[in-house]
């Protein structure tokens, strides 16, 4: 009885860590995009590929594609993402729907982190 | 330098051209009183080009007018080779170096329909420049608009001395790769011509749209102008070319302005790249699709299209026929390009009338006035793609461009996978 409690225990406990290191995890990639890729991404977009009069008023989920994001810039952003942030994705899903707004590419850019 | 020097040095021309196909005739004073309004805003419209030194350069001089002519045309409906011809004289009109302007315009009046024909000195400015020109001119952009600088000036800025060296060398093993295997040429001819002539297509809305459909599933989202390419490779691989060798080899154009940037206007902002392909792969359609792709991602994930940038800086320093040398020919002395492409996408920002005409059309034109004698221009007009073929006439025989035409159009509507 007792043994089958601290084995319940320290299933609860091992499953808590890896609960708490998931969420640690999802903080740290959270903040790793808030404070170092989403910066750098806007400022790589905004300098060289598409105008917008304030880029800084320019929401995370704002149309690029309409704000004038081309099949060139597509390719020099994702290669962009691929050298400067370190994170490789994969040809086939480059798609609208992974481009569309800063929150699809942080979307499409975490699941291949 | 003068476009004639440049023909001369055995180079093509740099009298580049947008035709824009009005639905009306626009008042002939309205677009003076815009072309004064432009010159006010962009001091750079009034200059005329001045011997110093060993080169031209654009010299201000004030009370300069843009250039504006008028052509009426006796017949009200003349045929359509006709209109061609008369626009054809008005690209092909030679310049003298005391009145050459950065652009001019021409309004071609027939009975109730025009063509407005802006024809700028290249690289004055580059095609989406010209588009920014009529931008101020005609749309919304005579009253303001945000400035922005121009990449391309903050790279070559922010680039040192031995980067740059890094960036030419890496640029120039690129070419000897390319220069490797020898290029299809579609004529054995050699002499540069003094004009050139062109074939245009409107594709309209319905088959554009299935093109670009099919340009998506061959070449992805990223690589548009690829389909475009590699269609051409094989049309002239069905209409036989006159000299062929191992590869095509395309030479194009890549836009470095940010897309909806009203400015710069002035200036040579673009990079470019090659499309190569073995002709032996050519006739795989999924295949050679697959292999342009790739090449233009490796080629932009290396850095090609940036290395290039140094190479053309340091060549404004070059002889002209040195320039013209190293531009034109593989190090076997042949000739590097199959034919040459743009593709300068839908207007941006659309200019959608003229002084109360509406725009039906605008055509790109490039003076290919020397070997390879042969280039594509394609645009996009309201949705509907405009294929623009420019060559030299008398190095081609009679119906080849049409064979051309009718070939390239198949295979861009063709959704044949394999």
């Amino acid at each position: 009885m007792l043994d089958g409690s601290f084995t319940g225990l320290q299933s609860l406990s091992a499953r808590l860590r890896v609960f708490i290191s998931a969420g640690l995890i999802e903080q740290q990639s959270e903040s790793r995009w808030a404070f170092e890729m989403l910066p750098q991404l806007k400022k790589f977009i905004f300098d060289e590929l598409v105008f917008v009069d304030q880029p800084e008023q320019f929401g995370e989920d704002d149309d690029l594609l309409e704000a004038g994001l081309d099949s060139m810039g597509i390719m020099r952003l994702v290669l962009f993402i691929e050298q400067e942030l370190g994170v490789i994705l994969p040809d086939h899903e480059i798609a609208p729907e992974n481009l569309r707004t800063l929150n699809a590419i942080r979307n499409w850019v975490t699941r291949h982190q | 330098m003068m476009d004639r020097e440049i023909r001369a040095a055995g180079l093509a021309g740099n009298l580049c051209a947008l035709v824009l196909v009005l639905d009306g005739v626009p008042d002939a004073d309205f677009i003076r009183h815009r072309c004064n309004a432009f010159q006010r805003r962009f001091p750079l419209a009034m200059a005329r080009l001045v011997w110093r030194g060993k080169q031209y350069h654009w010299n201000h001089q004030a009370q300069q007018p843009i250039p504006f002519r008028l052509v009426h045309v006796d017949s009200a409906d003349p045929q359509q080779r006709h209109r061609d011809e008369l626009t054809t004289d008005v690209l092909n009109r030679p310049v003298e170096p005391e009145s050459a302007s950065p652009f001019e315009l021409t309004l071609i009046v027939y009975g109730a329909t025009s063509q407005l024909v802006l024809r700028w000195f290249h690289p004055a400015f580059d095609a989406k420049g010209a588009e920014l020109v009529l931008y101020h001119l005609f749309g919304e952009g005579e009253s303001g608009g945000q400035t922005a600088g121009s990449v391309l000036d903050k790279l070559l800025s922010d680039w040192g001395l031995w980067q740059k060296i890094k960036l030419g060398y890496r640029a120039k093993r690129m070419i000897e790769q390319l220069d490797q295997a020898s290029s299809t040429l579609p004529s054995r001819q050699t002499t540069p011509s003094t004009g050139y002539a062109f074939d245009v297509t409107n594709l309209g809305r319905e088959r554009s749209t299935l093109v670009f459909e099919h340009a998506k599933q061959q070449v992805g989202m990223t690589a548009i102008s690829l389909y475009f390419i590699g269609c051409m490779m094989r049309a002239l691989d069905k209409t036989r070319c006159e000299d062929p060798g191992d590869a095509y080899c395309v030479p194009y154009a890549m836009n470095l302005r940010r897309r909806k940037a009203l400015f710069p206007v002035f200036g040579n902002q673009v990079s470019f790249l090659f499309a190569q392909a073995p002709c032996a792969l050519v006739a795989d359609r999924s295949g050679l699709f697959k292999h342009l792709r790739e090449q233009s991602m490796m080629a932009v994930r290396q850095g090609y299209d940036r290395a290039m940038l140094p190479l053309m800086q340091a060549g404004s320093w070059l002889s002209l026929e040195k320039m013209g040398q190293i531009v034109r020919y593989s190090a076997k002395r042949r000739e590097r390009a199959s034919f040459w492409y743009s593709h300068t996408g839908e207007m941006d920002p659309e200019i959608v009338e003229v002084g109360g005409c509406a725009v039906k059309a605008v055509h790109p034109h490039s003076p290919v006035t020397a070997p390879p004698s042969l280039g594509l221009l394609v645009g996009q007009h309201q949705g509907a793609i405009i294929l623009s073929l420019n060559f030299i006439p008398e190095h081609f025989a009679a119906g080849w461009i049409g064979q051309l035409r009718t070939a390239l159009i198949d295979e861009l509507l063709s959704d044949q996978v394999a």
